[in-house]
């Protein structure tokens, strides 16, 4: 019972954890231009997520090995290097993007000050996190975020076209100009790597250590990455209908979160706006959070530091420094007024570019029958593993000519 | 290889050495990065180049008519008493801010010759919008005036959509 319990609760956590900045900004914005035609690209990118989080849960238990000690190993120091740089690099703009969004989101909750609004999150996340406890983080922010179902829930009143949904479960590259199949291209890639952000992935698996997992629950290691994953899937989904009902029939292209939470309540009343406002806020605040410990997770284990949220500061000093500095620096860009979904959209053509470099090491040690004894992969563990690396790797080459070529994903 | 790795394994298990053993390639990593960085940077600006040609012109319209259509719809849901006054405050601040920055985005491009005209009514329309969405923000709470502004707006987007039907 108390096994069951814990898998629902984090199956439930995954869930609400599972929505971010970047996963709004961009599905929104692809409903809004191709309607329900890029569906496919979500669910690629939730098969995609449940392999790799499953695949580093089950490193972290078995071979008690974190990420980026996977990667110092796998991929040599100076390589490893370039990919702690980069992860953190990409954890510090989101972290700031994230940073971003919420002061947007409590300035349209309160109407005051957003800059008052940034200074005073960033010093409630520090307190919060000092005081408590890594499973009481991730549950307050991951259910918190359950509240998002709002978006859901607005989706399926407005009656979504089950035909064009169907349509949309097939890559079609027959856009009516080459700029358009080039568009088309970009916000693929951009929902692959926005539902793939690893610095979501190293949180949970240092979380799995955090909290001692052990071989017994692997089970529970799977029903979270596969349950949790596939049901925050429907809330991407339901974002990507929205922006295809809603704003595709109107010729919008959502360049505002304040209008991307508008439609988050869009058939109910003025109460639901607060509904979808508060989901918003706690889903991009579990990122902000998960952003900022991950690069902590990410120094500490790369550098064979100390670490964890449930030991003492004073034995972790080089883990609380990190994700202190990594709050300060993020509230300090954000504060100088760039645009949040300006990061976001750095944030997640930065993401895919350097995610090869995160997943082969993760599916080179779950294959490895040495370290992993008889939880290594199955045959069709590492062959879906193998595809999904291929299709990483295209994305990752892709990405930033097609940022060029699309101007950002402007229509 | 292999032993390259057990010696970095090994050393990585005392994080002096391991930091004395990196600290040699940390500049090189860092630079490498930081122009990757710097890379992305500038090709994420490329969108705010000043010439304008017909292809761009297409976007600044559509993004203008998106603008339009997304006050009509703001300004809808206000009149329907389906927006929390906060969040009407805040989105109608936000959305001024954004079209006043497409609109100054304008007035800094430099058309070519075959689309001058074109380019001007873009100019001209965007700047109108900016002006109805920042009157707009005193009188959330009277829906008659507001119903007056939806009106100019809708004339405002008919008017950037036939401008782009004639590119």
């Amino acid at each position: 019972m108390k096994k069951l319990l814990g898998i629902t609760l984090g199956i439930m956590t995954a869930l609400g954890g599972f929505v971010d900045l970047g996963q709004i900004v961009f599905t929104t914005q692809a409903g809004a231009i191709f309607g329900y035609q890029l569906l496919w690209a979500i669910v690629l990118g939730t098969a995609a997520i449940i392999v790799y989080m499953e695949m580093c849960g089950r490193v972290a238990v078995v071979a008690r090995e974190p990420i980026f000690s996977v990667i110092r190993q796998r991929l040599g120091a100076k390589v490893g290097l370039v990919t702690l740089v980069a992860s953190n690099l990409l954890n510090l703009i989101t972290c700031a993007a994230e940073l971003g969004g919420i002061a947007i989101v409590l300035h349209l909750l309160t109407g005051w000050p957003e800059k008052l609004l940034l200074v005073g999150t960033t010093l409630v996340f520090l307190i919060m996190i000092l005081l408590l406890r890594f499973e009481w983080i991730e549950r307050i922010f991951g259910l918190s975020g359950l509240l998002m179902i709002i978006f859901a829930v607005s989706a399926y009143v407005l009656r979504p076209d089950a035909e064009r949904m169907l349509h949309g479960l097939l890559p079609l590259f027959s856009q009516p100009t080459a700029k358009d199949n080039l568009l088309y291209a970009y916000f693929a890639v951009g929902i692959f790597s926005a539902m793939l952000m690893e610095y979501e992935v190293h949180f949970y698996s240092s979380g799995a250590i955090e909290e001692d997992w052990t071989t017994d629950d692997l089970s529970e290691n799977f029903m979270v990455a596969s349950l949790g994953s596939v049901m925050g899937s429907f809330l991407t989904i339901a974002l990507l209908c929205l922006g295809a009902i809603v704003f595709l029939t109107r010729g919008i292209f959502p360049q505002l979160l304040s209008t991307t939470t508008l439609v988050g309540a869009y058939p109910f009343a003025a109460k639901a706006i607060v509904l979808a406002l508060l989901g918003t806020l706690a889903c991009i605040a579990g990122a902000a959070v998960e952003t900022a410990l991950s690069g902590a997770y990410n120094v500490c284990q790369f550098f064979n530091f100390e670490w964890g949220k449930n030991r003492p500061v004073k034995e972790v000093k080089v883990y609380t420094a990190t994700w202190i500095a990594m709050f300060a620096v993020a509230m300090s860009i954000a504060l100088t007024g760039v645009r949040p979904l300006q990061l976001v959209n750095i944030s997640i053509v930065f993401g895919m570019v350097i995610m090869p470099l995160t997943y082969y090491p993760i599916l080179k040690v779950a294959s490895d029958r040495n370290i992993m004894g008889k939880h290594v992969n199955s045959r069709m563990d590492t062959a879906v593993g193998t595809v999904f690396l291929v299709l990483i790797v295209i994305a990752s080459v892709a990405a930033i000519p097609l940022m060029v070529l699309t101007g950002s994903g402007k229509p | 290889m292999g032993s390259r790795l057990f010696r970095l394994a090994r050393q990585c298990t005392k994080p002096a050495a391991t930091c004395e053993y990196l600290s040699g390639i940390f500049f090189d990593v860092l630079k490498a990065i930081v122009a990757i960085f710097a890379v992305l940077l500038t090709f994420a600006s490329c969108s705010r180049q000043k010439t304008v040609d017909r292809e761009k012109l297409r976007s600044e319209l559509l993004t203008s008519i998106s603008f339009s259509s997304e006050v009509e719809l703001f300004l809808e849901r206000v009149m329907q008493g389906r927006v929390a006054a906060k969040f009407a405050d805040g989105h109608v601040e936000y959305l001024s801010r954004e079209i006043e920055r497409e609109a100054k985005d304008l007035q800094e491009g430099i058309p070519s010759h075959d689309i001058e005209r074109q380019f001007n009514e873009c100019k001209r329309q965007t700047e109108s919008l900016a002006h109805e969405v920042a009157s707009s923000k005193s009188m959330l709470m009277d829906k008659a005036a507001l119903a007056e502004v939806e009106k100019r707006i809708v004339k405002i987007r008919e008017t950037l959509q036939s401008t782009k039907s004639s590119l």
